[in-house]
């Protein structure tokens, strides 16, 4: 009863929240242009293959430590606005 | 005073010792995780669309199967409404409708063929060891001969009963089970390295198709062209009351005042689970906002980036030129690459801040 209380409270609060915010989608331009620069790299990939599988590989770990950070600083974000947490 | 508080601090310690490591482990409330859901199960797949049953509904591909320990008092319903359909007027029929008491729980599917007679007799079932995970052997001789075989989990090679025969080549494992505390029916869609199944090939290893009133998992039977149905009827839905009244079970197995105290405490603090699903709608409903979004739209657009696709142009160098220079090359720019992102990640860690 308590839980499911609070529980339901804080869904109501976060659905309404997202609900605000509109849903966003990655432009087809970017999902194009990374299609096309796969070409390319598999181009590159018969002539130098440990350099494009670095590349390859530095940009999807780049990616995912930019990825967490983002999302730590938006967590951060978020607890900083709790009255007397900050 | 400060007798008074040890004291009153040993009591509260006490209290929630008891709670948790007595009360609630004896009503099951603390095995949630690992128990099978009472409840009655059913999903006719009407709304969903043909192709791929992953992500519709509540299917999702598992990476591996669980096996479930059933631990409860109540029974348990698995029934298959919609599988007594004829499908193309030439088919298999499929029925199950039983009840699991605790210590025999059993599940079963009959099929009957009304072309060639039928038997009424269960070809497979599940479990006699508190285990309940349906498991769907798919062999495939060619492209279009399957074999279904279902077996329960724990004697997946031994006890395994044939649905439907063939000369199979490759195995496909399936895996079915319930799982109570997120509430989804999964089935397994990975590797599977027991005897007999060598694997997938990236294929769907489950049809879900039919008409459009007749839609559901099917196999094709292979002997007349006709397909049979599986699983026309497996779980969406759960009962929280059900859970809840696994907890009062357990608390009225207490004797007079700790089965109140423990009803009580089950009453005010155990959510029920429509509260609890309700944040996995919401999880699914932020990866499409931003900032999470984002995170989300460029994992997968990258998640495209490989040196497989078709070259947009060709590079070649003469054989000896490629040994001798572009070779080690090749090597040396990617060490240079390595070092310098080395570089950037501990400045790039070392300046950050929260």
């Amino acid at each position: 009863m308590i839980l499911n209380f609070l529980l339901n409270i804080v869904y109501i609060f976060v659905s309404t929240v997202i609900s605000i915010i509109p849903d966003s989608t990655i432009p087809d331009f970017i999902t194009d242009t990374i299609a096309t620069v796969s070409t390319y790299f598999s181009a590159f990939y018969s002539f130098l293959p440990f350099v494009t599988s670095t590349l390859i590989a530095v940009v999807g770990i780049f990616i995912t430590i930019e990825g967490i950070i983002l999302l730590i600083k938006v967590i951060n974000w978020f607890i900083r606005k709790i009255p007397f947490l900050n | 005073m400060p007798i008074f508080r040890k004291q009153h601090s040993f009591l509260i310690v006490l209290f929630f010792t008891v709670l948790f490591f007595v009360i609630f482990p004896k009503t099951g409330i603390a095995q949630v995780s690992s128990t099978t859901f009472p409840a009655l199960i059913y999903d006719n797949f009407d709304s969903y669309t043909l192709g791929t049953i992953d992500g519709q509904g509540n299917w999702v591909v598992d990476s591996q199967p669980t096996r479930i320990t059933v631990n409860y008092t109540q029974q348990l319903q698995v029934s298959f409404p919609y599988a007594l359909k004829d499908i193309g007027g030439n088919s298999f029929h499929a029925t199950s409708t039983t009840a699991l008491g605790e210590g025999t729980q059993f599940f079963w599917i009959a099929f009957t063929k009304n072309d060639i007679g039928y038997t009424a007799d269960p070809v497979a079932f599940f479990s006699a060891t508190y285990q309940v995970l349906f498991s769907f052997y798919l062999a495939r001789t060619g492209d279009y001969e399957y074999c279904l075989m279902m077996t329960p989990e724990n004697v997946c090679v031994s006890d395994r009963r044939f649905v439907a025969s063939t000369n199979p080549v490759v195995w496909y494992p399936i895996g079915i089970y319930w799982n109570n505390y997120l509430g989804i029916v999964r089935y397994y869609d990975g590797e599977w390295t027991s005897d007999h199944a060598i694997g997938l090939i990236g294929t769907p290893t489950m049809f879900f198709y039919g008409s459009n009133s007749d839609k559901g998992i099917f196999m094709d039977n292979f002997t007349d062209n006709s397909l049979f149905p599986i699983t026309t009827g497996v779980s969406t839905t759960t009962s929280s009351a059900t859970l809840k009244q696994r907890a009062y079970d357990g608390c009225n197995q207490w004797i007079f005042p700790s089965n109140y105290i423990c009803s009580a405490l089950v009453y005010l603090f155990l959510p029920d689970y429509f509260y609890l699903s309700q944040f996995i709608v919401l999880k699914d409903a932020m990866l499409n906002k931003p900032p999470f979004s984002y995170v989300v739209d460029t994992f997968t657009a990258f998640g495209g980036l490989n040196a497989s696709s078709t070259p947009a142009f060709a590079l070649s160098a003469i054989g000896a030129i490629q040994t001798v220079i572009f070779d080690n090359l090749d090597i040396g720019i990617a060490g240079v690459i390595w070092l310098f992102f080395a570089l950037w990640l501990i400045k790039r860690i070392g300046d950050f801040v929260p």
